[in-house]
């Protein structure tokens, strides 16, 4: 039985932050090398993490899936990452940029959470730049800052098109520097296969060397999982083909809650699918709607060319239905409104997937330099990847998988389920409710890693660091738990089937993208939820997996992803059936307004659902965190 | 959608210890996928003949996270403009033979096929690729003010991506370009000024002790860096040795 | 600090011992040039020949610059050969298919033949001097002071076609050197400065065309009997 215990402390949001720090159990320096800590992925969650608690004497063990800690997927963040500085003076503040944040997720996070993150988010952009961070700046040398979407003020702190990059460097430098001192220990190509649970506690975890395939142990006082997202659950998301969502199912399978699955975040600005052989779709940066206008043919099933399609056959519907916000209202309405067009038939490019993006008044307007000046490095982008001029031609965009707001449970301390498993960044569901803001999926990384977990691991630590039984990797616990993992990798390998991994892993998406994407349905996830197993059955059947276990085998270690994918789509599905309401990113046809927008229920859906799993063949049991909104009230959205 | 035909001659090797060779390989491809699409494609159809798929690295494959790099007909990142997994398989022509090859250097050891081992950059950036600021300790982010112009230049350096490729063409496998690049980024910054020495001189070394050859002015990294760094770079870097090597 | 040793041989130390010792020797290369011209003065070889002697009469001076040049020559040499081993062991499996990558790359036969075009020139410097400088020696008298005829030695030698013709072969060698030597000993002395940087690139390329050029047209005046 799990227990949902927020551990959200008393008393009034702002010291909340403060007093949890003085009360906390603190470790004494000296005792702190004499526990080990396994941080799992080094995006700016698990870089800055592993660099803080090393810096506070930890020893820590630090592992990566790619050849190199810098090449986690936050480095392809573009936009910026916002911080309440109030630089500005345009009226920023703490409390806005919680207030905003809680709305923007449409009501559907915990308030403590996003207070403290809206708290820490100032102590960010002081550490970053004095790491060298080379942030944009004003003539007279201060940082400058930008506005983004959901935020009236300009917070936005950025890094030219990089930001994501420049701030994962920063944190890459902190932890190489603690590597080069002894205090990190880093183990690259390696990806964690299991979780080792000992007397209910996290201590371990076993993982794969991707090099020689040899399974590795180790144990640890404490395990953080800065493992990201599942986007890829969708097949063609702009995640990095390499993101999985292994290491945080395999831990939800030893028992940590995995809370609101079906909030999954579809960016509207990207470059459409080409064809088949598609492998991932690249964002464009939302940006470029302050000058492009979103548009359809009025007429589906329109085939000329877009310059071809006269002024008054044009349907601009995003300035029709919102004319206050036009084409910038938030994502989710964006990504919705295009689906809707292209399901109409309006849909433009050969898979009939596209809206255009049109520049052409822009070009009237500031002229082809001034678009230029403003958006070269994107239209560049965008020509090199489609062959398209978009000076010329309307850009095609089309909304892709992008980010996940689900993710483990974690309380107040970012502990999961499991004592001692910690989860931070994408991978944990804390801070953005149903739906994220743009620029905030850079701070809430780094707020975990830098200003979090150094208290909360060290209060756990600090309180049963003592009592925790000593463990070694010849355990049982550990024979057991690689037993399983070279029996499934067994198992793939054997398997004399005629598929290949990739093409179970398109299948899955071409279902969730078409059932449980940007719109949903009672019946469609019903069916969804009456395939997925279908495919899953077909999966062990028929998936083939050529080559050895003992060298690189990158097929063997997609089809590992692609078994967890499967499983997790499931639930994904479940939850979304469970949630009869449409809340940010969360869209059911059923739940919307007389005039189409999102209908939330208050009453009924305003918790956290957490799924516990059950076991193999077994439901996940639902388990319910309220949501109690005492400083933000709970509003419809409406950007008309 | 077009499909086009090309000739692939791609570099196989088991394993680090053995000797590699170019093997070939036709593939009716769309002229629309990337080139790293149509290797997807290429092992697909290896996988289900139940061949061994060919090994290569690549993960964001949106230009920035650096892990992509092949030699593509003697150039790395071939004709893109930037990485590998910007290439787009329209640049080529119906009939084409295209060669594949691996970063070939000491210090980047071949895993398998076209997969390489660049630690040998993460121990470098350990040398002291970093200001050394614990977590907690920085002044308010506005506390020094820095130019605009300073801000600008540093981040054309601080935009290396850490490909590789730079080594990858070098005739000498220098990875000058790539320490140049940390080091300028890093004099530039006043919050780089305190360790300024130290790091010139650890980098430098640890990147002679990795087998980076010694940097002969060919220019061929600038020409294949994804981010244009250029070999100004390079002549930072001299010139902040020779200053910490004499004082 | 690292010691002195440690620096020198290190990858960065390396190159800055050979920009030095390179500007040297294209420094030398003006000023024999400038001297040679003197060669084609119509007067029997008495300027040349007096510039010689005047050289000559430095004695201990002479023996010290001569040293310097010769040591520097060597360094020189000795860097280059352990660059191209340090290169070599930078890369053992080489590439099947070579190209250039075009753009702003600066390499060309001139910067890929550093090492042979060197070493060529390290033998034609020995052939040159066993040739002249410890060749027959002629005298003559000038202005009443007897002195050695070198410009006799220098017009024979250039009567024979074969040895104008390793001469001209040579000195197009030589400007493919210094093609790339000129500009690349200012970018590994840390000139960043881009205008500087282009001055050095095409003031580099001026040199080597220059110099090449000087040297090449004098044993072909020679030969072809012009200003005789």
């Amino acid at each position: 039985m799990i227990n949902l215990e927020s551990n959200e402390p008393d008393g009034p949001i702002e010291t909340q932050w403060e007093r949890t720090r003085f009360k906390n159990t603190l470790v004494n320096p000296a005792n702190k090398r004499k526990f080990n800590v396994l941080v799992v992925g080094t995006g700016l969650a698990g870089s800055s993490a592993a660099a803080s608690l090393a810096e506070l004497g930890y020893n820590v063990q630090s592992f990566c899936l790619q050849d190199s800690p810098r090449r986690a997927h936050s480095i392809a963040a573009q936009g910026g990452i916002n911080a309440a500085k109030n630089y500005a003076n345009d009226g920023d503040s703490v409390y806005r940029l919680f207030y905003d944040t809680v709305k923007g997720g449409d009501y559907r996070s915990r308030e403590s959470n996003v207070y403290r993150l809206a708290q820490v988010s100032t102590n960010i952009i002081d550490q970053a730049a004095a790491q060298g961070i080379p942030f944009a700046r004003e003539y007279g040398g201060t940082l400058t800052t930008r506005s983004f979407g959901g935020a009236q003020v300009s917070r936005t702190f950025y890094a030219r098109g990089q930001t994501g990059q420049q701030l994962l460097l920063g944190a890459y430098s902190a932890l190489m520097r603690q590597v080069h001192q002894g205090n990190v220990k880093l183990h690259t190509r390696r990806e964690m296969m299991d979780l080792v649970v000992v007397d209910g506690k996290a201590r371990g975890i076993v993982v794969r060397n991707l090099v020689t395939g040899a399974y590795e142990r180790y144990w640890g006082d404490a395990v953080l999982l800065c493992t990201g997202g599942y986007g890829r659950v969708f097949y063609l998301s702009t995640n990095a083909i390499n993101c999985n969502a292994t290491a945080a199912w395999r831990a939800h399978k030893k028992g940590a809650a995995f809370a609101n699955p079906c909030y999954t975040q579809i960016h509207p600005t990207c470059i459409p699918q080409a064809g088949e052989h598609q492998s991932k779709l690249t964002l464009m940066s939302e940006s470029l709607r302050n000058d492009g206008r979103v548009w359809v043919p009025q007429k589906a099933g329109d085939t000329r060319a877009a310059n071809d399609i006269p002024e008054s056959e044009r349907d601009y519907y995003l300035e029709r239905r919102y004319p206050a916000f036009g084409n910038l209202v938030p994502r989710d309405v964006a990504s919705r409104a295009a689906k809707q067009a292209c399901d109409e038939g309006k849909g433009v490019n050969v898979t009939g997937r596209a809206v255009y993006l049109d520049f052409a008044d822009a070009v009237k307007r500031m002229g082809r330099d001034g678009v230029a000046e403003k958006y070269g490095n994107l239209f560049d982008m965008y020509e090199r990847i489609t062959g398209d001029n978009p000076y010329r031609t309307p850009m095609k965009i089309y909304p892709a998988s992008h980010y996940t707001m689900g993710g483990l449970w974690v309380d107040y301390n970012l502990m999961t389920t499991i004592p001692g498993l910690f989860a931070l960044g994408e991978a944990n569901f804390s801070d953005h409710g149903a739906n994220r803001l743009g620029a905030s999926a850079l701070m809430q990384g780094l707020a975990d890693g830098y200003f979090v977990i150094p208290y909360t691991l060290g209060d756990y630590l600090g309180k049963h660091g003592n009592d925790l039984k000593s463990v070694d990797v010849n355990d049982a616990e550990f024979g057991e738990a690689e037993e399983q993992v070279s029996g499934r990798i067994d198992k793939l390998l054997s398997n004399k089937g005629n598929k290949s991994p990739l093409d179970f892993h398109r299948e899955l998406g071409n279902l969730m993208y078409d059932k449980c994407g940007m719109a949903r349905n009672e019946k469609g996830l019903k069916e969804a939820i009456e395939e997925i197993p279908k495919i899953r059955d077909e999966f062990w059947k028929s998936v083939s997996v050529p080559g050895r276990k003992d060298t690189l085998n990158q097929n063997l270690a997609e089809a590992n992803r692609v078994a967890d994918f499967l499983e997790l789509a499931e639930m994904l599905a479940r939850d979304a059936l469970n949630r009869e309401e449409s809340c940010g990113a969360h869209l059911r046809e059923e739940y919307l307004t007389e005039d189409g927008e999102a209908r939330r229920r208050d009453d009924e859906f305003s918790y956290s659902a957490a799924w516990e799993w059950k076991g193999e063949g077994e439901a996940h049991e639902l388990h319910k965190e309220p949501l109690t909104f005492k400083y933000v009230k709970q509003t419809t959205r409406s950007y008309k | 959608m077009s499909s086009i035909n090309v000739k692939l001659r791609v570099w196989r090797q088991a394993g680090p210890d053995v000797a590699g060779k170019l093997v070939d390989y036709a593939l009716t491809t769309d002229s629309h996928a990337s080139f790293l699409e149509m290797l997807d494609q290429l092992n697909r159809e290896l996988v289900n003949k139940g061949e061994d798929a060919i090994e290569f690295d690549s993960d964001c494959r949106e230009g920035i996270c650096g892990m992509c790099g092949l030699v593509i007909n003697g150039v790395a990142h071939g004709p893109s403009d930037t990485t590998t997994c910007q290439l787009h398989m329209r640049s080529y022509k119906e009939g084409d033979t295209i060669a594949i090859e691996p970063w070939q250097a000491t210090a980047f050891p071949v895993i398998k096929d076209l997969v390489v081992d660049r630690s040998s950059f993460d121990r470098i950036q350990a040398a002291g690729g970093y200001v050394s600021v614990g977590t907690g300790s920085a002044p308010d982010a506005n506390a020094i003010p820095i130019g605009k112009a300073v801000a600008n230049e540093a981040m054309d350096y601080a935009q290396c991506i850490g490909c590789g490729a730079c080594v990858a063409a070098c005739p000498n496998a220098s990875a000058s370009l790539f320490v140049g690049a940390k080091i300028s980024q890093l004099a530039l910054m006043p919050q780089g000024q305190v360790e300024r020495k130290e790091r010139a001189l650890g980098m430098v070394e640890q990147m002679d002790k990795e087998g980076f050859g010694p940097c002969s002015n060919h220019g061929e990294c600038e020409a294949v860096c994804p981010k244009s760094i250029p070999i100004k770079v390079i002549a930072n870097m001299k010139r902040e040795w020779l200053k910490a090597s004499l004082t | 600090m690292a010691s002195l040793a440690q620096a020198l041989g290190s990858t960065i130390g390396r190159k800055y011992v050979m920009a030095i010792t390179g500007l040297i020797w294209a420094g030398f290369l003006v000023s024999h040039l400038t001297a040679n011209l003197l060669l084609l003065a119509s007067d029997d070889g008495a300027a040349f020949n007096t510039y010689a002697y005047s050289l000559m009469s430095l004695g201990p001076l002479l023996w010290v610059a001569e040293g310097f040049l010769a040591a520097t020559f060597l360094i020189h040499v000795y860097n280059a050969v352990k660059i191209t081993m340090e290169k070599r062991a930078a890369r053992t499996s080489r590439y099947q298919v070579t190209a250039n990558a075009g753009g702003p790359s600066r390499k060309t036969i001139a910067s890929m033949s550093m090492i042979y075009t060197g070493g060529l020139l390290f033998v034609f410097m020995i052939l040159h001097l066993k040739g002249f400088k410890f060749g027959t020696e002629y005298t003559t008298t000038v202005d009443g002071t007897e002195m050695r005829d070198l410009y006799r030695l220098v017009v024979e030698t250039y009567q024979d076609p074969i040895k104008v013709g390793v001469y001209l072969v040579m000195m197009v060698v030589l400007g493919l050197h210094l093609r790339h030597a000129v500009w690349s000993a200012f970018q590994s002395l840390g000139v960043s400065n881009q205008k500087y940087l282009a001055l050095a690139e095409k003031g580099g390329y001026a040199f080597a065309l220059l110099v090449a050029l000087g040297f090449f047209l004098i044993p072909l005046a020679i030969f072809l009997g012009v200003g005789q």
